[in-house]
Formats: C-alpha cells, sequence, structure tokens
C-alpha cells in the first residue's frame, strides 16, 4: 500500500505536501482527515508559508522517540528570532502540535524573562498605554518584586 | 494576497492572548510581577485567576529542576537544597525570610505550619506572642494574620491548607484550654478571603488529643504537603490511651471534622508520622530496630483502602527519621541527622552534604502568583 500523502496550503497559497501518518501529529488535521477523508488540500489561513515549512521540516523529523526531546528543543533553538518563534508557537497551536507549541513558547517565555519593560513590548508587540506616572505607582506598589 | 489597509499598517498587530498566556505560564513568578507594569491590558491578563491557576499547574507539574526549602538546618538559617544539581546547601538569594528583625535572631521562634500551591504559612513568637503569617516566596508578598479571636488558651495547633471549593486559603487553629481540669479544644479558622478569623461550632473529637508538643508539624510529616486538597489532618492518641493513635481530618470546605483509622495498630516499638505521596495521604510508621514502612490511603476516608505501598528495609528505623515525600515522589529522610533523598524509581540514594536538627522542616518550592495583589503589604517595619 502507498503512503496517503495530504496537502497543506498556506496563508499566502502555496502548497507543501507531507505523508498522511506524518501530517496526523497535528490533532486538528488528525480531526480534519477523520471528518472528511481530506482528499483535497487542507487550508492554513492563519500561518504563512516560512512558517508552514518549519513546521512541515518538524514534522517529517525522524527521530528515536528518546531523542525526540532534545531534537524539539535544538530545532526551536535553531530559530533563536522572537518573531519566528511566535509565527512558530502560533501555528503549532493551531495545528495543536503540543511538543513544538511547548518547547517554542519555553524558548520565547526564556529569552523574554531577562528584558526590560520596552524589550518585552517589542518583542510580545504590546503598546505602551502606561504614562510614567502610572508605571512609577505600579512599581512602588510592588516595589518588593523589583 | 491584497495588502492591509494603510490605517493597519501603522498600528502593531496584536498576539492572540491564547498565545501570550502559553507564554507567560512559562515566565517566573517574580518577573512577571514586574511585567504588570508593560501595559493595562497584559496586567489584567496576569491577573486573571484562571492564568494564575494555570501557572501554578505548570509549576508544580512541569517541575524538573526541584528546588527544596530547607528550614531550621543545623548549620544555617533558611536555605535550599537542589537534589538534581548539588548535593550541598545553596544560600537562596530569592527567599528571604519577610521579617526582618528576626533573620538575625534567633531561628527557634520561626515555625512552619503548612505551605501549599506556593504559599508557605508560619509563625514567628515575639515575647509570647504570636504572629502568623501567609508568605509567598516566589513574588515576596506576605500578609500577616490578625490576632485570633479566643486568646489564653494552652496550646495552640495550627494547619494551613486550600479549599478548592470555595477557592480560598485556611489557616485552622486548635486552642487548648481547660476548665477545672477538664481540657477541651476551640476551633478556629482564618479565610484569606474573608480576611478574618471565626470561631467555629464543630468541636474536636473529646476523645482524642493532639500532640501538642508537635504543636506546629506541618500535617505531622515534614516535608510540608498536606492541606493541598482541601482537608488538612492531626495524627492523634486517644485520651485513655497514648498508643492508640488515630487520625483527626479537618474538611476546609464543610469545616467538619472526621476520623480516619490507622491500617497498623500502634505499639510503643512504632513511631508514626503522616505525610501526601503523589497527591494521597500517607502514614510513615517506624518500627524500632526494623524497617520504617510508607502506607497509603488509595480512597480517600476509606479506612479499608489503606495499602502498604514500600518498605524501607535497608535503613534502621533506629537511625533514621522520614521526612516524607517530595513533589517527584522522592523520599526525603535524615539518616544519622544527614538529610537524604531516596528515588524509588531508580532505587538509588543522595545524601546531602548537611545535616539537619529534629525539628527541621523542607518545603517544596513551587513557584506562585497565587494571590499576587495581597490586600495590604506590610514592608519591614
Amino acid at each position: 500500500m502507498s503512503k496517503k500523502t495530504l496537502t497543506l496550503m498556506s496563508k499566502d497559497k502555496q502548497l507543501f505536501n507531507i505523508e498522511e501518518h506524518l501530517a496526523v501529529q497535528s490533532v486538528t488535521i488528525r480531526n480534519m482527515v477523520k471528518e472528511d477523508g481530506a482528499s483535497s488540500v487542507i487550508p492554513l489561513p492563519r500561518v504563512d508559508s516560512e512558517t508552514l515549512a518549519l513546521v512541515i521540516e518538524y514534522l517529517n523529523r525522524q527521530q528515536a522517540p528518546e531523542e525526540d526531546e532534545d531534537y524539539v528543543k535544538k530545532f526551536v533553538d535553531e530559530r533563536g528570532e522572537i518573531p519566528t518563534l511566535l509565527e512558530l508557537a502560533q501555528a503549532a497551536l493551531d495545528l495543536d502540535i503540543k511538543k513544538l507549541m511547548d518547547a517554542a513558547c519555553m524558548k520565547v517565555a526564556d529569552l523574554i524573562k531577562d528584558f526590560t519593560l520596552e524589550e518585552v513590548r517589542e518583542a510580545l508587540r504590546i503598546e505602551n498605554d502606561r504614562t510614567p506616572e502610572e508605571e512609577k505607582a505600579i512599581r512602588d506598589e510592588f516595589q518588593w518584586a523589583f | 494576497m491584497a495588502p492591509p489597509p494603510p490605517q493597519l499598517r501603522t498600528t502593531i498587530e496584536k498576539l492572540p492572548d491564547h498565545l501570550l498566556s502559553n507564554i507567560l505560564i512559562r515566565v517566573p513568578a517574580r518577573t512577571l510581577a514586574q511585567m504588570r507594569s508593560v501595559s493595562k491590558p497584559l496586567n489584567a491578563l496576569l491577573s486573571q485567576p484562571s492564568f494564575i491557576k494555570s501557572h501554578l499547574h505548570r509549576s508544580i507539574h512541569n517541575n524538573n529542576d526541584e528546588i527544596l526549602l530547607v528550614f531550621k538546618c543545623l548549620l544555617s538559617k533558611q536555605v535550599t537544597a537542589n537534589p538534581t544539581r548539588s548535593p550541598h546547601l545553596e544560600l537562596p538569594n530569592f527567599i528571604k525570610l519577610p521579617v526582618a528583625d528576626y533573620e538575625s535572631d534567633d531561628y527557634t521562634n520561626h515555625e512552619l505550619m503548612g505551605a501549599v500551591n506556593g504559599l508557605i504559612c508560619h509563625l514567628f513568637t515575639i515575647d509570647d506572642e504570636y504572629l502568623v503569617q501567609i508568605w509567598n516566596p516566589s513574588i515576596s508578598a506576605f500578609l500577616q494574620l490578625p490576632i485570633p479571636g479566643v486568646t489564653g488558651e494552652l496550646e495552640n495547633s495550627y494547619r494551613f491548607g486550600f479549599d478548592p471549593y470555595n477557592d480560598d486559603y485556611k489557616v485552622v487553629r486548635l486552642a487548648m484550654f481547660r476548665e477545672d481540669r477538664v481540657p477541651y479544644v476551640l476551633v478556629e479558622v482564618f479565610s484569606l478571603r474573608k480576611g478574618c478569623w471565626e470561631l467555629i461550632d464543630e468541636r474536636f473529637p473529646a476523645h482524642l488529643f493532639v500532640r501538642f508538643e508537635n504543636v506546629t508539624r506541618c500535617g505531622d510529616d515534614r516535608v510540608c504537603g498536606d492541606g493541598h486538597d482541601g482537608r488538612v489532618h492531626w495524627l492523634c492518641h486517644h485520651e485513655d490511651d497514648f498508643y492508640l493513635e488515630t487520625i483527626v481530618a479537618f474538611d476546609l470546605a464543610a469545616e467538619r471534622m472526621s476520623e480516619i483509622g490507622l491500617p497498623v495498630v500502634n505499639k510503643k516499638d512504632r513511631r508514626n508520622a503522616l505525610g501526601v505521596l503523589g497527591g494521597k495521604l500517607c502514614l510513615m510508621s517506624c518500627l524500632k530496630d526494623h524497617e520504617c514502612e510508607v502506607w497509603l490511603m488509595n480512597e480517600y476516608g476509606n479506612a479499608e483502602s489503606w495499602a502498604k505501598h514500600h518498605v524501607f528495609s535497608q535503613f534502621s528505623a533506629n537511625n533514621m527519621s522520614p521526612f516524607g515525600f517530595t513533589l517527584s515522589n522522592e523520599f526525603l529522610f535524615a539518616r544519622f541527622e544527614v538529610l537524604s533523598i531516596y528515588d524509588p524509581a531508580a532505587a538509588k540514594v543522595k545524601s546531602f552534604m548537611f545535616k539537619v536538627g529534629p525539628d527541621a522542616k523542607v518545603v517544596p518550592y513551587v513557584d506562585s502568583l497565587v494571590w499576587i495583589t495581597p490586600d495590604k503589604h506590610k514592608n519591614k517595619s
């Protein structure tokens, strides 16, 4: 029996082929395949092609189960840029690929924990809506944490 | 794909809250406390009870690098021990007792009463006056409890636990009095939500005695783990037979006492202590000149469900004293006063390079945001 192949389509309409038994590591894809056989193309309107290429690379890994933990850590370490990691984490969340999501979120958490407030805002794309006075008020209220 | 309209291009595309919380539950509590200044929506997210719970759940269950806080160690004051990294004591830079004046003084005035979800309940005795505090070392916040309503007692025994039904933390105090030589016990409960002590009608079983000499031990075991599932426990003895023991459980939600029988009949040659193993109540029972048995109560409240879980036959009970179990189910004990840890999966003992006194206590450190907005935070006064 030949292995069944699925086609995934990114937000920018690029197509990616992947063997079905590898693709169903994603719980979201597994459910879609179960529901309608997913004969045609599976659209992933929130994942861009660069990120999808990474996800496919991850799903295609040929790792012994006992090395998997190290592999996924190294996989996200090599993509240490926060914007890339955020895209990857979001895609892993949407597609429900737990290990990849865990590792990507953990990596971002590790990176931002030593950031200044301004750096945190930039990394997590948060607008500063605090006036300097408010910031000082919080700092005073929670001075034990600073 | 069509480019976004120009007015949207200048604003930053926000990250979905779901992604943000998945990242932030992996950030240490102290850093998160600082991140409250980042923005108002982020502050709101970090203060959500559901976020605080997810953060806590993760730090309890994904704790690969377990840290133990050791109190009343013989060599030093408050210290940490790290089973995976080093057999030595480490002086913590993140844990500082919240009463400045007493840090330099004699440590005998400090007692641990319990620890749950990263909160530690402890007591300082100052000139015969009790100061009870609930303390979160992760975020260096503490709350000093008001003075209990009933005073003039002969003895006190405290327990601390989480009431999941009311999502509340409670301190239970047994206060023993004597009238015409007849002892009686009043039960008072402090609720963190209510912020006050309340004397409750429920009476402590009259035919049982708390071992008040162990007044401050948490859950009778020395690894504070009691009180995590809405109940706290006392190991008590019968009025007419000191060696006949039974457990008194207090349900924090219903505020009711009940008795649970032990699986072994205590004789003079046994020393019993309560503990928690894998979320279940356990009894550590050491036989003189023999081994130490660990019994597990598989079905809570059912004395028939006690099962012998493990026998530590390799150590004579004469020179070892059981502490209890860590969050990763490793057995902590003192052997010739040296704190040691036994990993049942690997069947290996590891000894730490320090001694602990007979009243030492161990708290598994849990990074926690619980009660990030204390009603009042008193600075060292």
